[in-house]
């Protein structure tokens, strides 16, 4: 990806849109060079992230930006909802966000400008699209 | 159990029951994510409802936590003492297994590759 350049797509919060964030999210990272582990970590972060959104999120969308600069590759989750809510009935373990932190350089979940986002980083070996 | 194997389809995902000798083999292919988690385990549990199962993820490229949650209810039906894990599996697949510890609940299948 160019330096500066700035990806953003939305797509409806249901849960076979899922894979489709997390698909395109790993394929801007193979632009950005990054090995086949390293677009997995990619795929597995945003895959987390978005499922988060459908599940607790009462959005109608999930919004993906990904960006490269400083060569690092910025990916965001973001939806519109209330904000994540606990869900008595989750049908998950809770291990989202662990499994997030593990595999991202570093992350942040915030509420900016009216929408929640997870904002994650990862390495970008080329600095920019191959 | 038919000897013809059954399949389920989702676009990414695939659940293939085959019968051997002893028991069946549960072939799982492509993703699972939340919207392919329920079929998955709802389909696994069934087939330890006919006995001894091994579950084959060699051709599974995806798992996130919702596959993983899967594993983690079917290890805590009764049935699960049928169930042993084909120790092929992809790396990324292994690599959430490991990463989430739910490596260390898995019985492994002798290594037998047809």
């Amino acid at each position: 990806m160019v330096p500066g350049v700035r990806f953003e797509a939305r797509f409806p919060a249901i849960p076979v849109a899922v894979a489709e964030v997390r698909g395109k999210a790993s394929a801007l990272a193979r632009r950005c060079g990054v090995s086949e582990q390293g677009a997995h970590d990619v795929a597995l972060a945003v895959s987390e992230a978005a499922t988060n959104v459908v599940i607790h999120s009462g959005s109608s969308e999930i919004v993906l930006i990904v960006e490269a600069h400083d060569g690092d590759l910025h990916v965001i989750v973001a939806d519109k909802g209330p904000g994540l809510v606990p869900r008595r009935d989750s049908p998950g373990l809770g291990l989202g966000l662990p499994i997030i932190a593990t595999v991202s350089s570093s992350f942040e979940s915030r509420r900016r400008d009216g929408r929640n986002e997870v904002a994650m980083v990862f390495p970008c070996p080329t600095g920019g699209i191959s | 159990m038919s000897d013809t194997p059954t399949a389920h389809h989702d676009p990414e995902f695939e659940l293939l029951i085959q019968s051997e000798p002893g028991g069946n083999r549960v072939i799982v292919r492509g993703e699972i994510d939340m919207s392919t988690a329920d079929t998955f385990r709802t389909q696994l549990l069934q087939a330890l409802g006919d006995g001894e199962v091994v579950l084959d993820m060699s051709e599974l490229h995806f798992m996130d936590s919702s596959g993983v949650a899967a594993i983690d209810e079917v290890l805590r039906d009764p049935s699960a003492e049928h169930l042993t894990v084909d120790p092929h599996i992809l790396e990324p697949v292994r690599r959430i297994l490991e990463m989430t510890d739910m490596i260390d609940a898995l019985s492994f299948a002798e290594s037998d590759r047809r």
